[in-house]
């Protein structure tokens, strides 16, 4: 079974992947590898950017998606993509590695409490460049934010994940994890402005 | 919403990186990952023979024809081979390791 991803049909996408998770199960070693190599990138995109800047834990993380999915394959019901499955995978390794990293930055987080964040200013970031730039220029900001600030911000932004569940997954009160992301953007707004 | 908010409910969020279609994961990656499921399933208990792999549409390495032809008992044909194999450990150390036989699965990973 060699399926070629960009030749098939969205449709014919679920009868390859549940050939594919049925050969796998089967512990098929060619069917394993394609599994590596049909998703391998996806998950891999996935991960360089929740981690970035930062990417020390990229491969170990990669790895454990992988693993994680193996074992858990027999429950794959097809309900979803199985590219769709694997990332959900994934991001619960991001989100686990978030919460440890924040756990650990507590002291950041109360030295934030002294000093309260301003938000008030308007217009600070309408600088008129192109999307692309802009994209740039933010990624580079971020990627000098101390990381607690850094991983606030995209948890919140680019996981799209409210105060309220980052502080039910982080085991933060919603308090804190506000305070933490005004401090985020407090500091992302004085770079921003500085460099 | 003050300026400040809609920019990272908008423009910060625009710039996650995570749909970059260009970006391809290190086939030295690919390799340790599946040596490591390879690992795994083979410690659950025996692989799929190579007959059986091959029935199922699958080419055979040059290293697996022959222990699919060897006179060799079912277990012998279950056995995880890669593991054994010096492109395995080439593969994981090198992006481009030197090696030109084809259906193996260390060398799918550079395409």
């Amino acid at each position: 079974m060699q399926v070629q991803p960009e030749k098939v049909t969205a449709e014919a996408y679920s009868a390859a992947d549940s050939e594919l998770v049925a050969a796998v199960l089967r512990k098929d070693r060619k069917a394993t590898a394609e599994f590596v190599g049909r998703f391998g990138d996806a998950v891999y995109r996935y991960l360089r950017a929740r981690l970035f800047p930062n990417p020390d834990r990229l491969d170990d993380l990669f790895q454990e998606t992988f693993l994680a999915a193996w074992k858990h394959l027999p429950t794959f019901r097809g309900e979803s993509a199985l590219q769709t499955w694997l990332l959900a995978i994934a991001r619960h390794k991001v989100e686990d590695y978030y919460r440890s990293r924040l756990r650990q930055a507590e002291p950041l987080d109360k030295q934030s409490q002294n000093s309260p964040a301003r938000e008030d200013e308007e217009g600070f970031l309408n600088t008129g460049l192109d999307d692309a730039k802009r994209n740039q220029r933010i990624t580079e900001v971020l990627a000098r934010l101390p990381e607690s600030y850094a991983l606030a911000l995209m948890w919140r932004y680019w996981e799209k994940r409210s105060a309220r569940e980052m502080a039910q997954l982080s085991g933060k009160t919603e308090k804190a994890v506000e305070r933490l992301l005004a401090r985020a953007r407090a500091l992302f707004r004085e770079r921003w402005q500085s460099e | 919403m003050s300026d400040e908010l809609e920019f990272f409910e908008k423009a910060f969020a625009e710039a996650d990186p995570a749909g970059q279609p260009d970006l391809r994961a290190p086939a030295r990656l690919k390799s340790q990952t599946f040596s490591r499921l390879a690992l795994a399933q083979a410690e659950s208990g025996p692989l799929l023979s190579i007959a059986e792999t091959k029935a199922s549409g699958h080419g055979l390495c040059f290293f697996e024809e022959l222990a699919r032809i060897a006179p060799f008992g079912e277990k012998f044909k279950r056995r995880n081979y890669c593991r054994a194999c010096h492109a395995r450990k080439l593969a994981e150390m090198m992006e481009k390791p030197p090696i030109y036989w084809g259906h193996c699965p260390y060398v799918e990973f550079q395409k």
